[in-house]
């Protein structure tokens, strides 16, 4: 060992101070794999068996549990559900761009810095208390959109907003939207403010007027920003549960008639309220190579690998 | 003669302390429970109920009370919200940390079949007014296995506004009413008060979240013998009848019943001055009478109300089509000591001080020991009484012809089609093609 720590001392103080990093990095990597790996291989061994209850019985189904959901008809509605609002939801793309040009156009002000928190302000409120809220605004019988469209109409609206099966995804859509108004409107407004001005400039020397320079520069040089928000908005829809759930009655069923269950609830569902550990255990690797695929699809179309490799 | 009488000495001794060693190993040891209900509610040391201010007593004073009898057990409880309780039960069970399962009647596959400990306990068996039996066995599908028995019963009934029967001059219906008469009578009082000039609603069933729905949903089908499920000895060759003109007319009966229901009922509210002045529902269907007539006390309004049994049942299987919701106990399927879980049930059912702490808590014990020593001006004794004395024996109304609650999510499915009907968007016809439809998949998915 000496000799050898002789022959090559270089090669030894440098596997000496590698020791000392990993150390420091042991605990986190002990957590990650105790904590995230070994129950995701066992949650992926659990999908292969009949588990009505974990650790006492299970059986051995192979692939049952895939074929059973995969053509389970609740679990095509709410892959239907999760998709439709996961487009609905991206229209928060182009209403927080719209409100990050007006608030640009005010200028690196005070006015704009208090503009920008005031919007920013429903993305800090708790997932829940914005539900209850909005539980309140969209009650059928006296609720304060219906008691404000009846007053605009002259007589009594009484829409079921959360009751109607054809528009709770709407009033869902109108709750994601209010509360991620704030954040899509900072991620456009830095995206905007990161437009070189000397293009605008030199554009309005060449005679660009208004729309011609939103055309022609500020949307192509927002498509990164676009790609970004549309790709985390995407992903994020594949775990919305929290409000949805409140909306459905503190139920993963997405009443009413099933319109606002969405994959992740109807994974909840197997595993708390009807407890089948191996359905729900399929459901989410299933949702994993969903969301797989669709980040690949989507970074392959934004050339992040086109990047890397250059 | 000294030999002998030290040998009769030796022998009076050795028999003294085996059966004193004997006693105390059969009453001795740690028992362990865990689960929701009654213990979660009133807490260790008891809670005050804010409207009615009982005081609840804490179950620290019932352990108290077994080990006054039984010194040598020690008694460790966990009572946990009904948050995720299946999942936590289960977790407890795998984990063999728990031997007595408070509300684990439901939890099958994790507890024992009782069956036979209530068959070898003549004594127990004669004091309870229910047991809690349950389907277990998939390919016995029609047979029958006690796997919690309850310690306190929360029957289904109803409680009137009389002041609103009056304004409309209407009759106070008896127990012998039917659920027709219920609808007529709801029908009849949903409208403008011709004393007061507001606005009125027949009835309110069961809490204001449709989650609990299903309650009238089945006990109207078991008021009507209408049987929506042929049972058969292989859970997956049951057969639906949702369909027939029987099942529909279910259907388009709640259809009718939430037309009668306060604005705003699918979403949690109205009704929320039940009870008190300026109540406009003129018929509450709940479950456990005892805290609603505490509360018209307190609101000095219980003369105003008649508590009834919910409507009669029609095909003589049952007095009332009212069942009684409980809190139960079960024994762990790995139970570390069976013997002292059994001890513990059937001594909170057996014992006289156990009764009265169940009373003192404010809800209706399930042997006949504490029933006899429910309050006899209680306006709701005679709904308790008349729903508990003519309940079917070995009848579990969540999983019987009536209504299954077993398979899979089929609560939710029936709850979540009740939604879409009252909402409108759905016929009678069509919610119960897709609850027969929601059942059929599970079961060819499953089978």
């Amino acid at each position: 060992m000496d000799s050898r720590k002789k022959k090559h001392p270089i090669l030894w103080w440098k596997l000496k101070q590698e020791i000392q990093w990993y150390t420091f990095i042991l605990p986190a990597v002990i957590c990650l794999i105790v904590l995230t790996y070994i129950p995701t291989i066992q949650s992926f061994q659990y999908s292969f068996y009949k588990i009505a209850s974990i650790g006492l019985n299970k059986t051995f189904v192979g692939l049952k549990n895939y074929s059973s959901i995969l053509r389970h008809s609740q679990f095509h509605q709410a892959v239907g559900n999760t998709a439709i609002l996961a487009l609905l939801g991206l229209m928060v793309i182009p209403l927080g761009f719209i409100l990050a040009s007006l608030v640009n156009e005010l200028g690196r002000t005070r006015t704009q810095s208090f503009f920008r928190v005031m919007f920013y302000l429903p993305n800090i409120l708790t997932g829940v208390s914005v539900v209850m809220l909005f539980q309140f605004v969209l009650r059928q019988s006296g609720g304060l959109l219906n008691s404000f469209l009846g007053a605009l109409v002259g007589h009594e609206v009484t829409i079921g907003w959360l009751v109607d099966e054809r528009l709770t995804k709407i009033s869902a859509t109108i709750i994601s939207i209010w509360g991620g108004l704030g954040y899509c409107m900072l991620i456009n407004l830095a995206g905007l403010q990161s437009i070189p001005t000397e293009i605008y400039e030199a554009a309005s020397i060449d005679g660009c007027n208004g729309i011609s320079r939103w055309r022609y520069i500020t949307i192509p040089n927002m498509t990164k920003t676009f790609s970004f928000l549309m790709i985390t908005n995407i992903i994020g829809s594949f775990s919305r549960f929290t409000d949805l759930y409140m909306l459905g009655g503190n139920s993963a069923s997405g009443k009413p008639g099933g319109s606002l269950q969405t994959i992740m609830m109807y994974i909840y569902q197997y595993s708390f309220e009807s407890p089948n550990y191996g359905i729900s255990t399929a459901g989410c690797m299933v949702l994993f190579a969903m969301v797989f695929l669709i980040t690949m699809i989507e970074l392959q179309m934004t050339g992040f690998f086109k990047k890397n490799e250059a | 003669m000294k030999k002998w009488l030290s040998l009769i000495l030796v022998g009076v001794l050795a028999l003294t302390f085996t059966s004193v060693a004997f006693a105390e190993e059969e009453y001795e040891g740690t028992l362990r429970m865990m689960g929701p209900g009654l213990f979660a509610d009133v807490g260790e040391d008891g809670v005050t109920d804010l409207v009615s201010g009982l005081e609840k007593p804490g179950y620290s004073e019932l352990i108290a009370l077994f080990n006054a009898e039984y010194p040598n057990v020690k008694v460790e409880i966990e009572a946990i919200p009904w948050d995720s309780w299946q999942a936590k039960v289960q977790a407890a069970v795998a984990g063999e940390q728990v031997d007595l399962v408070l509300h684990g009647a439901t939890t099958t596959e994790v507890v024992m079949d009782l069956t036979e400990y209530l068959a070898g306990d003549p004594e127990l068996a004669a004091v309870l007014t229910a047991t809690d039996p349950r389907r277990t066995d998939e390919s016995n599908y029609d047979k029958l296995a006690i796997t919690g028995i309850p310690y306190t019963v929360g029957i289904y009934y109803a409680v009137l506004d009389t002041k609103i029967f009056e304004h409309y001059g209407v009759e106070v219906p008896t127990a012998e009413w039917t659920w027709d008469d219920l609808l007529a009578i709801a029908q009849q009082l949903t409208g403008t008060d011709p004393v007061t000039g507001t606005q009125t609603y027949g009835v309110k069933p069961f809490v204001s979240n449709d989650s609990s729905i299903w309650k009238s949903y089945m006990s109207y089908c078991f008021a009507k013998g209408i049987e929506n499920f042929t049972m058969a000895p292989n859970k997956f060759d049951v057969t639906f009848n949702f369909t027939t003109e029987a099942g529909i007319s279910a259907f388009q009966f709640m259809k009718d019943l939430i037309d009668c229901t306060p604005a705003g009922y699918l979403e949690g509210a109205g009704g929320e001055l039940f009870g008190q002045e300026g109540n406009d529902v003129a018929i509450c269907l709940a479950e456990g009478p005892e805290g609603m007539y505490r509360n018209l006390v307190a609101y000095g309004t219980a003369d105003e109300y008649v508590f009834l049994p919910l409507p009669v049942q029609e095909t003589g299987v049952a007095a009332t089509s009212g069942v009684p919701g409980d809190n139960n106990m079960a024994i762990a399927v790995n139970a570390a000591r069976p013997d002292l879980a059994w001890l513990f049930i059937r001594w909170i059912n057996t014992s006289e001080e156990a009764q009265d702490w169940i009373l003192r808590c404010g809800v209706t014990p399930c042997s006949t020991i504490g029933q006899a020593k429910m309050d006899e001006s209680a306006p709701y004794r005679e709904a308790v009484l008349k729903t508990m004395e003519g309940y079917p024996d070995n009848f579990y109304y969540a999983g019987g012809p009536y209504w299954d609650n077993s398979y899979g999510n089929s609560n939710s499915v029936l709850c979540s089609n009740l939604a879409s009907l009252f909402s409108g968007s759905i016929t009678a016809e069509e919610c119960a093609q897709n609850v027969q439809a929601g059942l059929e998949e599970w079961q060819s998915l499953n089978g």
